[in-house]
């Protein structure tokens, strides 16, 4: 569904004290926040905060880990997905992921895009060649490899792959973007077109970033948030965060000084 | 955790208290040489004005240089930020007080024109507030930091004192006092100018240590 222009400020993704266990262990402590619609969100934080697996509670990848266990509420769209009855398929559908370590499918790049559209939906030749152009095209890939279509995937290099994966997504019309340490594999100036891509994209989706990458997220970013054992300690405006922090462990953190 | 970046930034820390304690002694000397009529020690200030434009730029470029190796962020950013603007505004402190030493000179070869009494006054406001704002910076006390911006309207009352008895008792009456009666209105000028750089430090000092907008928006001092 599209978001009307008048909704920018409502929550795209609104969590309630969400908890969050991996049998004993608790991973995520009453987590509150609002994700804005179309503008960059970064979660920042040390290794084993929590961050994540935060991501991954969006579209409910944590499921497939055994053991995982929640309690609180997270709403897409007003919607919980928490709920028992809620649609997997349609909710990875809208809520697309893209990892630290590219990763295309064994196929043609044509066939790399049009394997979502397939699975949700039979369509005709001629539908998903356009799909294929729109998503290259957002992807600012369409012009470097709409005569190579059938070479295998794998063959591109890392930063086309990641561009290609973020091409899967907006081929199925995903609307909520999480990235994992998108950029962590790639070198400073994939990194650097990648992050214009973003800002591109940030114009119709809502991006959520997880990054060790602290200039990366002060760079990218309209919003930020800070989690240290589980908690978000701080969330706010980027500006604020990195230049203002209220709270002396985000200081410590992003100036170093923690551990 | 201690940083290594701690050092570097204390290594500024101390420039910047270099080029303050240069600054202050050229507007001590400045001011002697004006009630002592001591050329040897205007000169001296005008001279020595060469070595704080040195340390200046030498300053300006440990902070760009910290800037790009270091990326700071939060406090870091904004000591290093406040850092670079302090450092202008006392370079620009040491020129007025070369100015004033201008002006002495210029007294020199004149009678005198009437007893100093508002500008030793004054001068004494722009001394003892520069001393506070490198102190609050130093320590960052805001409370000092707050005390310093609020005594430049006193600066002010001191300036417009003299100004209005060297025109009104002296140059509208004789116009021939002017050469002597401009350069003290000057003088107290250049002192009023000194209190409003030091203002600017004093609201820097608030935003390094509170990440707060004083400049500008007086009524985020309370």
């Amino acid at each position: 569904m599209a978001i009307s222009e008048g909704n920018l400020d409502k929550p795209k993704i609104q969590v309630d004290n969400l908890c969050l266990w991996y049998g004993s262990f608790q991973a995520l402590k009453s987590i509150n926040a609002c994700f804005r619609d179309r503008i960059i969100t970064a979660i920042i934080g040390p290794s084993g905060c929590g961050k994540s697996t935060l991501l991954r509670v969006f579209n409910r990848m944590n499921d497939l880990v055994e053991g995982v266990r929640t309690s609180g509420k997270v709403l897409i769209e007003d919607i919980s997905i928490s709920d028992n009855n809620i649609d997997l398929v349609s909710l990875r559908k809208k809520v697309g992921m893209v990892f630290q370590r590219p990763n295309p499918f064994p196929l043609s790049i044509y066939e790399n895009i049009v394997f979502g559209p397939r699975i949700h939906g039979s369509m005709n030749k001629s539908e998903l060649d356009e799909i294929v152009e729109e998503s290259l095209k957002s992807v600012l890939l369409w012009d470097e490899l709409k005569s190579k279509l059938d070479n295998p995937a794998l063959s591109l290099s890392l930063e086309q792959k990641q561009r290609l994966c973020i091409a899967r997504l907006i081929a199925v019309k995903s609307d909520i973007l999480l990235m994992d340490e998108p950029c962590s594999a790639l070198d400073p100036y994939a990194t650097a077109r990648i992050e214009e891509l973003m800002r591109e994209l940030k114009n119709r989706y809502t991006i959520i970033i997880v990054t060790h990458n602290m200039q990366q997220a002060a760079r990218i970013s309209d919003e930020a948030g800070f989690m240290l054992l589980g908690e978000l300690i701080e969330f706010g405006a980027t500006e604020n965060i990195f230049t203002r922090p209220t709270n002396k462990l985000t200081e410590d953190y992003i100036t170093g000084r923690y551990g | 955790m201690e940083r290594h970046f701690d050092e570097e930034l204390n290594e500024l820390r101390k420039e910047i208290l270099k080029m303050a304690v240069m600054t202050q002694e050229a507007i001590f000397k400045s001011i002697e040489a004006l009630k002592n009529r001591d050329n040897t020690q205007a000169k001296e200030v005008i001279d020595n004005d060469v070595k704080i434009d040195e340390l200046e730029l030498a300053i300006d470029e440990r902070c760009i240089d910290m800037i790009a190796r270091r990326q700071p962020m939060a406090k870091d950013l904004r000591f290093i930020a406040t850092g670079m603007k302090i450092n202008a505004e006392l370079e620009r402190i040491a020129d007025l007080a070369e100015d004033i030493s201008q002006c002495v000179l210029e007294l020199a070869d004149k009678p005198i024109l009437k007893p100093l009494i508002d500008i030793p006054k004054l001068s004494v406001v722009a001394q003892n507030m520069v001393r506070d704002a490198i102190d609050a910076f130093v320590k960052r006390d805001i409370g000092l930091a707050k005390k310093v911006v609020l005594s430049d309207s006193e600066a002010d009352k001191l300036r417009d004192l003299v100004q209005g008895e060297l025109i009104n008792d002296y140059m509208a009456k004789d116009p021939s006092t002017a050469t002597r009666a401009v350069p003290l209105l000057l003088i107290a000028r250049h002192l009023e100018r000194i209190c409003d750089h030091t203002t600017n430090i004093a609201e820097d000092v608030i935003y390094m240590v509170e990440g707060k907008v004083v400049k500008h928006h007086p009524e985020e001092l309370s």
